[in-house]
């Protein structure tokens, strides 16, 4: 037996003999029904995006949300204001050349069922992007490239940052669950997100997430966005972290409804974010 | 006149301290504590005598006391014979005692007057001395097989229906007429012991009670236990080791607080913590005390298991009701435990192997009769399995604690114990962080009698508590943070007990405490980040403090049924921040007054009363729901948004014994008021927050109960039921809109039945059910869409419940046979035995597919988390 496997016989045994069961929803009071604002505007050319849908019922869990349609959206930096428009239910679009400034501070308006929905957040810069990527050894020592690791939630970092690591092409990748077996999958493109954190968050870090290794060959490339988060919005990222992936630990917080930058009972959040994109090649370890 | 001199001598090297050493705090509260002192020391001293071993004739001992001692002897040689020889087995003998043994074999009398001993035969002649109405009967109560001090013990005269209990230190006094009294002395688990008593002068006795654990033709010999209707205690109960060892133990490690939450009024809310919430009060509302030292986290391995290793102890008192007067600084309960004294009379070695941990205890006498050693040593031993594999990743996991103990009896009138704790806890998960936390505290205690009726202790106190959390540094993960967290306390205490009647007991002190808190230590940069930053920063909350009290309490027999106690404690609490003091008109000041009353109904039955008021200028910043605290936050009386806290409790009770003290029963109810009490915001992380004191949020609070305990405490079947219904309330307007809501460990219903049954001298067997209401939580009652995640709605703060909580343990241990020298048993246990999936939370997670992975596309659903499943445990315990 392996030591990874003795630490969690041990560490199970002793105090985390912790099981999560399923329960059956229960409507403990009325369902609720609240405008929900998932928006935001990027220093990326193109349209930008307000998804409005409705808040649902336990008994909705995981069927898709309820789109609010007929709604009137613009964006105001101030000076100018764009007017979105709605291209799928619940989905509105701004114009493809709105491109959001850093500095500049946008306020959205909604006006929906006769009642206006307001939100404004100012866009900052997330700053150098001098990070270099650590390529390691391939888990294959035959195989021509080299692989590097994604961790849904890093922490210690200057400055929270949300990353979205886009693979080209067809490629190969390893999950490897703590203490389990490599498993080698051939799959298309695809893109990883995960994020950054200034603080040591103890609920987050005891999540005992995997680490996923990630092996890629030789020559293919490797985009890493880097959006920036402002103070306001991580707040709420952190409460939206500790109510989903965070939540269930040793040590988690008290439980609560998310802050919102909007107003008048809207929940969600508009944000906006400063993207930088670096491209690498996988060098052959 | 030297007095005075030496009294301003110290007042003028106070003051030259105060100027040079301002931060040396405790160095200054010392000499404060010890001034007034300083002329009571000189009030006193035992008159001596130092002689050989053996045969001495009377005109030898007469000639060694004239020679020792400036005293005048008169006799009539012709009355005395001076030939007449004694065997004396000790080498020093009081002056009075002495005599007595002359007096006692020649037939003569003596008497003390001034430096003048007459020495006659019969008839008295008259001399100016006026005979004393009252004589002091005073000593100490002692268990015989290893000669440690009794805390509680019953000593008596049941012919005047008076009597008193032995102090923490084992000492009592009585104050009477002379004349010859039938004694009797009474502990829990011991045979009671009457005696005869000639009390025609004071007297000092040591007296030793003998266990009683011996099974005569099948029936168990049984304490003579002291009624509870006959105390005053009320909200005070009483736990030995024989108790902790008789319930059955998790992982076989018998945990003393794991057995205090069994006691109606006390509560933990998450799966196998030894957290306790005592009476609606949070967990930093209780002051937890090892040797007088407070212990600011108990908990070892993430709170599954206590920092007090039952080997080490003596016993515990938990004070959830009216506090005494010496107590306070804590709003909700004192958890008083006392670590052993060691075996003055001979070697012994004890310890246990289990499956997660060993121990081993060794005592035994420096000086045999007069002074006595205990080390005992405990350490989990799962890091050395991780370790067989040199690939091990770097994993850790494990805890350690020593507890050690000296104690000297000086003389009879003096005594010395020093003791001490130190235990760490590591935890290291592969590359990607570690926690390391630890408790030290250390006691030194100076036990003087200044008469027979005025006992006192100085003590002098340390305690440090630290956590250090680090996210490692690693190529696949960040750089390196570590976050550092201390609480350090280091002081004085003097505390008198005045005897001046058996209707009387006097009681007052002093102390004085130099407190360093450091929230924690992180950089500035990482909170850049944050644009509406404006609190201080984390390393900026270093603070000291100094914390002062003095209090009186009496203890006043009314009429023969009505017994009162009263008090009153003053407390002060003075700042250190940035170097700056903050001045005695703005420090906070407070007066906790308190009072009991018992009225006999009965020969076996009571009424019980008390009121009480205490301030607490600490607080304890929770970061999550759990009972784990050891990366939580102590905080002082400094912020302005946390003003020092304040309860009020009201309690009143109802005692009966019943079957000639076979059932023990009592009903008790409170109403607490609570206020400045400080609870969170939502999502409210503390760890490397600095502006979490600007979150905290201040209101009141409501605690009441009834709590009603059956105790069987004599007999093959022991143990107790108990059925406790409380609610704990908060209000807060910043939280839950400003509505009350209920604690998290709000449980209203609580029942408990707790037995053991000794089969026959080589098995025993035990067993512990509890039910109570599930705990108080926020759940969700709707959802929202964002980002593919699927988000809660809550409605109000602790609104719902989470299902029932019951749990069963059972426990066998089999003993060696009785004629065996060395005894030894096995301990079979089983934690959780029919398997029950008691919540710990209700919460939103991913739906698992068969292969325990989130299924794809990702699902959410509403799922409970539990801990421990069914714990089995086999332990071998041994004793030689």
């Amino acid at each position: 037996m392996d030591s990874p496997k003795i630490f969690l016989l041990v560490f199970c045994l002793v105090c985390l003999i912790s099981c999560v069961q399923e329960l059956e929803p229960d409507s403990l009071v009325d369902p609720v029904s609240l405008l929900v604002v998932d928006g935001a505007i990027t220093t990326q050319e193109g349209p930008q995006t307000v998804k409005l849908t409705l808040s649902k019922s336990l008994e909705a869990l995981n069927e898709p949300a309820v789109p609010v349609s007929g709604a009137e959206v613009s964006v105001s930096d101030g000076s100018r204001t764009w007017h979105f428009t709605e291209n799928e239910p619940g989905i509105y679009q701004s114009n493809p050349s709105m491109q959001g400034k850093v500095g500049e501070t946008y306020s959205l308006t909604i006006v929906s069922e006769g009642k206006t929905y307001t939100a404004s957040e100012k866009l900052y810069s997330g700053g150098d992007f001098d990070e270099e990527l650590l390529f390691h050894p391939p888990p294959d020592p035959d195989y021509k490239g080299a692989s590097f690791a994604i961790i849904d939630h890093q922490f210690g970092f200057d400055e929270p940052h949300q990353w979205e690591v886009i693979v080209d092409d067809t490629a190969y990748y390893r999950p490897s669950r703590t203490g389990g077996d490599s498993v080698l999958v051939e799959v298309a493109s695809r893109t990883f997100t995960y994020y950054t954190h200034p603080l040591i968050e103890p609920n987050g870090l005891f999540t005992f997430s995997p680490t996923n290794y990630y092996g890629y060959p030789a020559g293919l490339g490797i985009t890493f966005r880097r959006l920036s988060i402002s103070g306001l919005h991580y707040r709420y990222l952190r409460a939206l972290f500790s109510e989903t992936e965070w939540r269930g630990g040793l040590f988690d917080t008290p439980p609560g409804n998310l802050p919102t930058n909007l107003s008048d009972g809207a929940i969600g959040y508009f944000s906006t974010h400063e993207v930088k994109e670096k491209r690498y090649r996988v060098p052959d370890l | 006149m030297e007095k005075q001199s030496s009294y301003m001598e110290l007042v003028v090297l106070y003051l030259k301290m105060k100027t040079y050493m301002k931060y040396h705090i405790l160095s200054l509260q010392i000499a404060l504590l010890l001034i007034p002192f300083l002329g009571l020391t000189q009030t006193y001293a035992p008159k001596l005598i130092y002689l050989s071993q053996g045969q001495h004739t009377v005109g030898e001992l007469l000639e060694i006391i004239e020679t020792q001692h400036p005293l005048t002897l008169a006799y009539s040689k012709n009355d005395i014979p001076l030939d007449s020889s004694l065997t004396l087995n000790k080498q020093e003998y009081e002056i009075e005692e002495l005599l007595l043994k002359i007096s006692e074999k020649n037939g003569l009398r003596f008497q003390i007057s001034n430096e003048k001993i007459i020495l006659f035969k019969a008839p008295i002649p008259e001399i100016k001395h006026v005979k004393p109405t009252k004589y002091t009967f005073s000593g100490y109560v002692l268990f015989q097989p290893n000669g440690e001090h009794l805390y509680g013990a019953a000593v008596s005269i049941p012919l005047l229906k008076v009597g008193t209990y032995t102090n923490e230190y084992g000492f009592f006094s009585l104050s009477l007429p002379p004349d010859t009294y039938e004694v009797k002395v009474q502990f829990p688990g011991c045979k009671s012991l009457t005696f005869k008593l000639v009390l025609d002068r004071d007297t000092l006795r040591n007296i030793s009670l003998s266990p009683n654990t011996e099974l005569v033709d099948d029936v168990i010999i049984i304490a003579d236990e002291e009624a509870n209707s006959q105390t005053l205690d009320m909200g005070i109960d009483r736990l030995s080791v024989a108790d902790l060892k008789d319930m059955p133990p998790m992982l076989g490690e018998a945990d003393p607080i794991r057995a205090v939450q069994l006691l109606p009024g006390v509560k933990t809310v998450s799966e196998g913590s030894t957290g306790m919430f005592v009476r609606g009060g949070d967990m930093g509302q209780n002051l937890i005390l090892l040797d007088e030292a407070p212990v600011y986290n108990p908990s070892h391995l993430l709170g599954f298991f206590s920092v007090f290793n039952t080997d080490a102890i003596q016993g515990l008192e938990l004070y959830k009701g009216t506090m005494p007067a010496q107590y306070g600084g804590r709003l909700s309960s004192v958890l008083d435990i006392r670590m052993k004294e060691g075996n003055n009379k001979k070697f012994e070695a004890s310890g246990g192997i289990g499956l997660l941990a060993s121990r081993l205890t060794v005592e035994g006498p420096i000086k045999k009769g007069k002074s006595s050693f205990m080390l005992s040593g405990r350490r989990t031993y799962g890091d050395v399995f991780l370790k067989i594999n040199p690939n091990d990743g770097g994993n850790d996991l494990y805890f350690y604690d020593l507890n050690a103990k000296v104690n000297f009896r000086i003389n009879e009138r003096n005594r010395l114990f020093v003791s001490g704790y130190f235990g760490r806890d590591r935890l290291r998960y592969f590359d990607q962080y570690s926690i390391n936390w630890g408790n030290a505290t250390g006691t030194v205690r100076w036990n003087h009698l200044f008469s027979k009726k005025l006992f006192a202790n100085f003590s002098l106190i340390y305690t440090d508590y630290f956590y250090e959390n680090s996210v490692l540094p690693s190529d696949v993960t960040t750089q390196a943070v570590t976050l550092f967290a201390n609480i350090r306390t280091a002081g004085a205490k003097a505390d008198f007990t005045f005897y001046p009647h058996p209707k009387h007991q006097l009681r007052w002190g002093m102390e004085s405490f130099h407190n360093h808190f450091f929230p924690g230590d992180t950089a500035k940069s990482l909170l850049s980040v944050i644009p509406d930053f404006d609190g201080p920063y984390i390393h900026d909350l270093e603070t000291n403090a100094l914390t002062y009290a003095l209090y009186l309490s009496h203890r006043f027999e009314i009429a023969p049924k009505i017994l009162l106690e009263y008090g009153l404690r003053a407390s002060m609490f003075q700042t250190i921040w940035n170097g700056d003091f903050t001045d005695w008109k703005s420090s906070p000041k407070n007066i906790s007054p308190r009072a009991n009353l018992r009225i006999n109904t009965g020969e076996a039955s009571a009424v019980k009363a008390g009121f009480h008021r205490n301030f607490q200028y600490m607080h304890l910043i929770r970061n999550s729901t759990l009972s784990f605290s050891s990366l939580d936050v102590w905080l002082p009386s400094i912020f302005g948004a946390v003003n020092p806290q304040r309860a009020d409790q009201l309690s009143a009770g109802y005692y009966r014994e019943l079957r000639e003290h076979v059932f023990a029963f009592s009903i008790e109810g409170y109403y607490k008021w609570l206020d400045h009490l400080v609870d969170v915001k939502d999502h409210l992380i503390i760890l490397q927050n600095s502006n979490f004191p600007n979150h905290l949020q201040e209101g009141r609070g409501r605690a009441y109960g009834v709590e009603i305990l059956l105790r069987k405490q004599k007999g093959r079947l022991k143990g107790w039921v108990s059925y406790n219904w409380s609610r704990s309330f908060l209000e807060i307007p910043e939280i839950n809109n400003g509505q009350p809501y209920p604690t998290f460990f709000d449980r209203p219903h609580d029942f408990s039945l707790v037995l053991s049954y000794q089969k026959s001298d080589r098995w025993e067997f035990a067993g512990n059910w509890q039910i109570s209401s599930g705990g108080a939580v926020t759940l969700p009652i709707g959802a929202y869409e964002y980002q593919g995640r699927e988000i809660p709605i809550y409605s109000s703060r602790n609104g719902e419940r989470l299902p029932t909580y019951h749990r069963l343990d059972l426990s066998a241990t089999l003993h060696a046979k009785a004629h065996r020298k060395n005894r030894s048993s096995w301990v079979f246990s089983v934690y959780n035995a029919y398997y029950r999936k008691n919540a710990l939370s209700v919460n939103f997670s991913p739906r698992l597919g068969p292969d325990r992975i989130p299924v794809t596309p990702q699902e959410t659903v509403l799922s409970k988390t539990w801990l421990l499943a069914v714990l089995p445990s086999i332990t071998y315990n041994f004793n030689f």
